[in-house]
C-alpha cells in the first residue's frame, strides 16, 4: 500500500487548518510527525480517515494511486487504513470484544470462529499487559488513559491494518506503560509488514522504537523533513524555530 | 469523597453483559422467534391436545417454558406450583388486593371488573414462575398478586403479547408485598403487537430487610403508560426499578416511577433509559421521596434518552422530595442525539453507519437487560430488542444535517466537501 497526500488543505468553521500537506507512507516504512500543539496533526489524521466535520478545499489523499476523498470512513477502513484515537469515545453498553469482533468481521467480510478470536484476544491482551477485567467492559467505559491506549492498539493488533495512524500512542501513559507500548507497536508491525505514522509531541516513545522518517508541521504544512537526528534536535531546541518559519 | 464513591457505585450498577457468557448461552438456547403465533392458533392448539398441547407448542416457539399461561383471561397451568387463582368477584379477591381500593387508581378499578381471574403467586423458598399472558384482539387486563413469605427468593418472569390494537387496551397490574429478608425479581417483557395499547400498574411494599426489584422492557406496543410505585418500608430494605424503552416506529412511552424510602438504612434506585426513532415519544418521570425518620437512607434516579432523529422527542423529569437530613440522595438527566464522534469511531473499525448507530442503540437497551439476573429471560429480552432493532429504520433523510443531529453524507459526491460541522477538529 501507498498512502499519498498531495497539496492537501483543509478547513473547519471556515478556518484553515492543514495548508498545502505533502507526505508520502508506503507499506512497511515507520514515519513520525511531530509539531506544537494546533499545528494539525490531528487533523491530518482525522482528514485521512474522512472525518465528516473537516472540509477538504484542495488537493488530494489517495491510496495506491487513487483518490479516497469520495469514500466513506468505513471503506477507508477496510482499504487498510487504522486510526489510533487521542482519546478514544466510551459507548455505553456496547462491549468491547463484542465490538472487537463486529469490528473484525466487518473489516475481513467474513464471521470469525469465536473460539479462535478469544484466544488471540487474550494473547495480545497479555502481551500489553491489560487487566483482565477490561475486555469484558463496555468499549472504553470506565477505562484509564493507559487502559485506552492499550486497547487502541489491541485493536490493531488483531485488525492488521496495512496502515496505521497513532495518534499520541503515548499520553496518559507512565514510563512502564509506555515501554509495553512501543515494544508491542514493535512486535505488531514488524510481524504484519505494517506502515506506520506516529503522531507526537515527544520523543520518549521514540527512544524504544526506530523510526525512518521524521517530518515537522507547523502551520498546517511539513516544514521539515529528516531522520533520528531530527528528532534530538527538536529535544535541544523545540519547535520555536519552525513556528517562525 | 464519600459523596465520589456513592456516584461511583451509582455508576457501577451499570454493568454490561458478560461477552463471553452470553454467547455460551447463545449457543445452549434455542433460536426462538418473538413473534408469537396469533391467537387463534393457540386456541386450536388447546382444542386438539389440551392445556399441555399449548405449553409444548409455546415452550418450542420461545425456546422457554411457561408455567402458567393467561389466554386472554382465562388460566393454564403447567407446573401450578405456587400459583392459584382467585375469582376477581369473590370476597376474597377485595381483602387480597389493594390495587383497586385507592380512588386514584381509576385504572384498576377498571381492570377488576373486566378482569376473568386474578393470579395470586404465594413464594415460599426459592422460586422462579414464567407467566405468558396472551390478549386477543380485545384483551382482558391481566392482575398478579404476589405475597413473598419470610427469606423467599422469588423471581417472576411476565411476558405480554397482545393482538389488540385501536381502542382495546392491554392492562397488566402487579402488586407485590415481601416478607421479611426475601427477595423477588419482577421482569416484565412487553412484546405487544405493532398497534396495541398498554396500561402497566405496580405497587409494592418491600417489608423488613427484603429487596423488590422490577426490570421492564418495553419492546412492542404503539402506546405504553406504566405507573409504579414501590415503598422502601422496612428497616434496610431495597426497592430498584430498570425501565427500557425501544421506540422504532412511532410509538409513545409514558412511564412513571414513584420511589419510596419510608423507613430508615433504605435504598432506592431507579434507571430509565429510552431509545427513539421514527417519530416515538417518550415521557419519563421518576419522583423519589424520602420521608422523615428514614435516616440513613439513600436514593438514586437516572434517566437517559438517546435520539436517533428530529422527529422524536423525550421528556426526562427527575423529581425528589426529601423530608429527611441524613440521607443521601442523587438525580441525573441526559438526553442527546446519537454522537458523530461515535459514530465515526465505528466507522474507522470497518463498521458501517447503519451498523454503528444499531449497535450503539443495542448497547444503550442492554444495560438495562443486563441488570435481569435471570439468564433465560436475559437472552430472551436482548434476542427481542436485536430483532426489532433490525426491523428498524437507520436511513434517515439527508435533511438531518443540522446543529441538533448528525447524518453523515456517504454520497459519492462528497468528494470536495466533506461534513458542514461546528467542529475545529483539531
Amino acid at each position: 500500500m501507498i498512502l499519498e497526500i498531495k497539496d492537501l488543505h483543509v478547513s473547519a468553521s471556515n478556518k484553515t487548518i492543514l495548508d498545502g500537506l505533502d507526505l508520502t507512507i508506503k507499506q512497511g516504512e515507520f514515519h513520525v510527525l511531530m509539531g506544537p500543539n494546533g499545528s494539525g496533526k490531528t487533523t491530518l489524521a482525522k482528514a485521512i480517515m474522512g472525518y465528516p466535520g473537516l472540509k477538504i478545499t484542495k488537493g488530494d489523499i489517495l491510496v495506491d494511486g487513487k483518490s479516497i476523498l469520495g469514500l466513506s470512513t468505513d471503506r477507508i477502513a477496510k482499504l487498510g487504513l487504522f486510526l489510533q484515537f487521542q482519546t478514544p469515545v466510551e459507548i455505553d453498553g456496547v462491549g468491547f470484544v463484542n465490538f472487537l469482533k463486529s469490528a473484525l468481521e466487518s473489516i475481513k467480510d467474513e464471521t470469525l470462529n469465536t473460539r479462535e478470536f478469544m484466544t488471540n484476544v487474550k494473547e495480545y491482551s497479555a502481551a500489553l499487559k491489560m487487566d483482565k477485567g477490561v475486555v469484558g467492559r463496555s468499549l472504553n467505559k470506565g477505562f484509564s488513559g493507559g487502559e485506552k491506549k492499550k486497547a487502541e492498539i489491541l485493536q490493531m493488533a488483531l485488525i492488521k491494518p496495512m496502515l496505521a495512524i497513532l495518534d499520541e500512542p503515548d499520553s496518559g501513559l507512565d514510563i512502564d506503560a509506555i515501554k509495553v507500548v512501543a515494544e508491542n507497536i514493535n512486535n505488531i508491525t514488524k510481524k504484519n509488514n505494517q506502515g506506520l505514522l506516529v503522531i507526537t509531541h515527544y520523543n520518549r516513545i521514540l527512544s524504544y522504537m526506530k523510526p525512518e522518517f521524521v517530518h515537522v508541521i507547523s502551520h498546517g504544512r511539513i516544514v521539515k523533513e529528516g531522520g533520528l537526528e531530527l528528532i534530538e534536535h527538536l529535544e535541544k531546541k523545540g519547535y520555536e524555530e519552525f513556528e517562525k518559519a | 469523597m464519600e459523596y465520589i464513591e456513592f456516584l461511583r457505585e451509582a455508576q457501577n450498577n451499570a454493568i454490561t453483559l458478560p461477552y463471553e457468557k452470553m454467547e455460551l448461552y447463545k449457543r445452549y438456547t434455542k433460536n426462538f422467534a418473538i413473534e408469537m403465533p396469533p391467537l387463534e392458533d393457540m386456541k386450536s392448539k388447546v382444542d386438539e391436545g389440551g392445556a399441555s398441547a399449548a405449553f409444548e407448542y409455546l415452550s418450542r416457539v420461545l425456546g422457554m417454558a411457561p408455567d402458567v399461561i393467561l389466554l386472554n383471561g382465562y388460566v393454564m397451568y403447567n407446573s401450578s406450583g405456587i400459583v392459584n387463582e382467585i375469582d376477581p368477584a369473590s370476597e376474597s379477591s377485595f381483602s387480597d388486593s389493594k390495587l383497586y381500593k385507592n380512588d386514584e387508581d381509576k385504572f384498576a378499578a377498571f381492570a377488576n371488573g373486566f378482569s376473568k381471574t386474578i393470579l395470586r403467586v404465594r413464594a415460599d423458598g426459592r422460586s422462579r414462575v414464567n407467566i405468558l399472558i396472551y390478549g386477543g384482539i380485545t384483551p382482558r387486563p391481566v392482575q398478579v398478586l404476589v405475597n413473598a413469605a419470610d427469606e423467599s427468593d422469588l423471581t417472576l418472569n411476565e411476558f405480554y403479547f397482545s393482538e389488540g390494537t385501536g381502542a382495546a387496551l392491554m392492562g397488566a397490574l402487579n402488586e407485590i408485598n415481601t416478607g421479611s429478608n426475601s427477595h423477588i425479581e419482577l421482569n416484565s417483557i412487553h412484546c405487544e403487537k405493532e398497534g396495541a395499547n398498554v396500561f402497566a400498574l405496580l405497587k409494592g411494599v418491600s417489608n423488613g430487610s427484603s429487596s423488590i426489584t422490577s426490570n421492564n422492557i418495553y419492546a412492542g406496543g404503539s402506546f405504553i403508560r406504566q405507573r409504579s410505585a414501590l415503598d422502601a418500608r422496612g428497616l434496610g430494605s431495597r426497592i430498584e426499578i430498570n425501565d427500557a424503552a425501544l421506540g422504532i416506529k412511532g410509538q409513545s412511552f409514558d412511564i412513571f416511577t414513584n420511589l419510596i424510602n419510608s423507613n430508615a438504612e433504605t435504598h432506592a434506585h431507579s434507571a430509565m433509559k429510552a431509545v427513539l426513532m421514527g417519530g416515538s415519544m417518550a415521557y419519563m418521570k421518576s419522583l423519589a421521596k424520602i420521608r422523615h425518620g428514614a435516616k440513613k437512607s439513600r436514593s438514586v434516579i437516572m434517566e437517559r434518552g438517546l435520539l436517533y432523529d428530529k422527529t422524536s422527542h423525550i421528556d426526562l423529569i427527575p423529581d425528589m422530595s426529601i423530608d429527611e437530613s441524613e440521607v443521601k440522595a442523587m438525580h441525573s438527566s441526559s438526553s442527546a442525539p446519537i454522537s458523530k464522534d461515535d459514530l465515526f469511531y465505528c466507522s474507522t473499525r470497518g463498521i458501517t453507519e447503519e451498523n454503528a448507530k444499531f449497535s450503539i442503540a443495542m448497547g444503550f437497551v442492554l444495560e438495562t437487560v443486563a441488570k435481569i439476573k435471570d439468564v433465560n429471560v436475559k437472552v430472551f429480552a436482548a434476542n427481542l430488542i436485536k430483532e426489532r432493532l433490525a426491523g428498524a429504520n437507520f436511513n434517515l433523510p439527508k435533511d438531518m444535517n443540522s446543529k441538533d443531529v448528525w447524518m453523515a453524507d456517504t454520497s459519492e459526491k462528497a468528494h470536495d466537501i466533506r461534513g458542514d460541522s461546528d467542529d475545529d477538529g483539531i
